[in-house]
């Protein structure tokens, strides 16, 4: 794909999410080719859909699509994601079949694939599972938990479940990222419009630097990302998540700071960014837990990975 | 491959390059390794520079990245980051010290008349000499444009009256790239002209003091009616603030390539010295993410160098970032390593964590406060407008 193409698929894309308000943008992005376009250019398709999904905070299924595709299924398969906070296969092989922990993203009535502990993965058949609609802080987020033991309906193979970690976790990086900085821009908008003392907070030197601040963590995340599309490795993928996670709870932070009153209603659009943030921040490993992971393998193997290089 | 001077072809690629120099220092690398244990005196520092330097100029790779016009060999600017980030993965040289000709050079190269930098370039490149950068006063720090150092025409000289304040490694430095006021007084960015002054010439006293960590980096150089041939301005009359600005791009790029090759190994160093646990790892993780954005940051920066981009106020971002990683390794390995490494110990490994972690406090500050940076994201980036 070059530029024109990005930036053509790119503008589709935005005017297309942002025409739903944050509403589910599964068929809006089904009609423009988003199953096509994630089989033939899967490392493109998922920088642009997954920014402008974070952009407009948008609902999709989007990210078990991910996984689906980097499992070897069709987009649209339903999935079953790990348990929140984790990254480990959802499913552990039992005599009797399959026991399942995780979460599924708008759970449909159509088999689910399981990626299990033993390295296959496995169709099964939702309806023996209990499935609870997860409120939790980001109801809109559209997210269920799965749980229970049921039988395999189909044996699919082995499962390249470390591919599928690492696709969901760039797919997640991008859409922290964007979201990061539509906190900054909406506290950035607030200082220079409100007016306190006879001038615009954004004159205040203590705001400044928060918003500063603010964008030095969503600089940093962007170009993460960038690295990690530059020269791909798991390693870089886990970096730009704890990055762009970072990048989120910093915006959030200071942007909330900074929008004081207003960023403490539900009248603001603010809080939608930050309730989505904090809770795609858990989803394959949490800032933190991928932090305490990347440090431990900086122990085991007393070596600095350069990750990228010139 | 890349190693004669005679050789004419074409510039390498970056990965190339990098291959045959590894290649290279393994090769040399008992003659380029330090005569001394541990970090050395700021002497020893300074010789060891020098024979560094002195090896790869000889065999061509410290040209690299530099205009032809000026006895460089062309090529990227990548490639002088490449020569600092290898010479620095393999602790032969103090990163800060093989970044002094980035911050200094380029004035040189783009403003000074070709034939004056052709002349000097390469005794800068090849270690045979040392400059220094005059800029900061005592009442002129952060306020850079307020400098009073003084420059008065007198026929084909100019003859300078003032002093200069953290003028780093000057009693080393036979250079120095002064900017003084050319200007009426008040007359800020305006009013300054840059010079390529002789360090020798009657009537500079070079006074060295102690930073933080005990070394006699610092100095302050005191101007008394000094006379400079006028052939030796650089930038045109009143045009040294461009100069000075023009060093940004390459002190904000290449120059922090190498300080981050120096972090990585220092942190490398960190987990070699300490045992793994949860909070040891949740402290070295944060200390590598940190790094990795600058890393990540950095690349994209100079890649957009080298790609033709004028670089302006966004490297701000990647000035703030040094400042953070830096800061939070050399936290990490206060919190980390066994306790009186930092504070008590006296062989030379202990003392070389003691040095760069009081070193490590500089990183806001130098360059460009902390503070600065965020002034200039704040106006430039983020469009916030004046400050109260």
């Amino acid at each position: 794909m070059d530029a024109d193409d990005r930036a053509l698929l790119t503008a589709t894309v935005d005017q297309a999410v942002a025409a739903r308000h944050g509403a589910d943008a599964d068929a809006v992005l089904v009609e423009l080719g988003w199953h096509d376009l994630l089989v033939a250019e899967p490392v493109e398709a998922v920088a642009v859909v997954f920014t402008a999904l974070g952009r407009e905070n948008a609902r999709s299924r989007c990210l078990a699509d991910v996984i689906a595709t980097a499992l070897g299924a069709a987009p649209g398969t339903g999935v079953v994601l790990p348990a929140h906070g984790g990254s480990r296969p959802p499913g552990l092989r039992t005599d009797a079949g399959v026991s399942v922990d995780g979460l599924v993203l708008a759970p449909t009535a159509g088999p689910l694939l399981v990626a299990c502990d033993d390295g296959s993965v496995v169709e099964i058949d939702p309806g023996g599972l209990t499935i609870r609609e997860v409120e939790g802080i980001d109801p809109t987020l559209g997210l269920a938990m799965v749980t229970g033991e049921v039988r395999v309906l189909t044996e699919v193979g082995p499962a390249p479940w470390d591919e599928a970690v690492d696709a969901a976790r760039l797919a997640l990086a991008h859409e922290l990222a964007a979201a990061a900085r539509v906190m900054l821009e909406l506290a950035r908008d607030h200082a220079v419009d409100r007016v306190q003392f006879g001038r615009p907070i954004a004159s205040f030197q203590a705001v400044r630097h928060r918003l500063a601040e603010a964008l030095i963590a969503v600089e940093a995340a962007d170009s993460a990302l960038e690295a990690a599309h530059a020269e791909p490795s798991p390693l870089a993928t886990a970096l730009a998540k704890v990055l762009a996670g970072r990048a989120a709870t910093t915006a959030a932070a200071h942007g909330q700071q900074v929008l004081a009153g207003i960023g403490f209603t539900r009248d603001h659009e603010f809080h939608r960014y930050l309730f989505r943030t904090i809770a795609l921040d858990g989803l394959f490993g949490s800032s933190n837990a991928l932090t305490r992971e990347v440090g431990a393998l900086v122990l085991r193997t007393r070596a600095v990975p350069r990750v990228i290089d010139l | 491959m890349f190693s004669s001077m005679q050789d004419q072809r074409p510039e390498p690629d970056v990965a190339t390059f990098r291959r045959e120099l590894d290649a290279w220092l393994d090769e040399r690398a008992d003659e380029l390794a330090p005569a001394f244990a541990g970090a050395g005196t700021l002497g020893e520092q300074m010789t060891q520079l020098a024979k560094v330097k002195g090896h790869l100029f000889e065999d061509g790779w410290m040209q690299w990245g530099w205009p032809e016009r000026v006895g460089g060999r062309g090529g990227s600017p990548l490639l002088r980051a490449v020569v600092g980030e290898a010479v620095v993965d393999r602790d032969l040289v103090v990163s800060g010290y093989f970044a002094m000709t980035e911050v200094l050079a380029p004035t040189v190269v783009d403003f000074a008349p070709d034939e004056l930098a052709a002349e000097f370039l390469p005794r800068l490149l090849s270690g045979r000499e040392m400059w220094c950068q005059g800029f900061s006063e005592p009442g002129t720090g952060s306020d850079l444009s307020s400098l009073s150092c003084r420059a008065v025409q007198d026929g084909d000289h100019w003859v300078v009256s003032g002093q200069k304040l953290w003028t780093s490694l000057s009693q080393y430095s036979q250079r120095c790239v002064l900017l003084t006021r050319t200007g009426p007084p008040g007359s800020r960015h305006e009013g300054i002209t840059a010079f390529f002054v002789d360090l020798d010439t009657p009537g500079i006293t070079v006074r060295p003091f102690p930073i933080i960590s005990g070394d006699d980096e610092f100095a302050e150089v005191f101007f008394d009616d000094v006379r400079v041939p006028a052939e030796r301005m650089v930038g045109g009359l009143h045009g040294g603030w461009n100069v000075a600005m023009s060093l940004l791009p390459y002190e904000r790029s290449t120059s922090f390539w190498f300080r981050i090759a120096f972090l990585r190994n220092r942190l490398a160093a960190l987990a070699a010295t300490v045992d793994a646990d949860p909070h040891t790892e949740a402290v070295v993780g944060e200390a590598f993410v940190q790094l990795h954005a600058l890393r990540a940051r950095s690349r994209s920066t100079q890649h957009r160098l080298a790609g033709g981009h004028t670089l302006g106020p966004e490297t701000s971002v990647d000035k703030a970032l040094v400042a953070a990683a830096e800061q939070r390794l050399f936290d990490a390995a206060r919190a980390l390593l066994p306790a009186g490494t930092i504070e008590l110990a006296a062989d030379p490994a202990s003392l070389r964590w003691r040095d760069e972690y009081l070193y490590s406090r500089a990183a806001s500050i130098y360059g460009g406060s902390a503070e600065i940076q965020r002034n200039i994201i704040a106006k430039r980036l983020l469009g916030l407008g004046d400050d109260a």
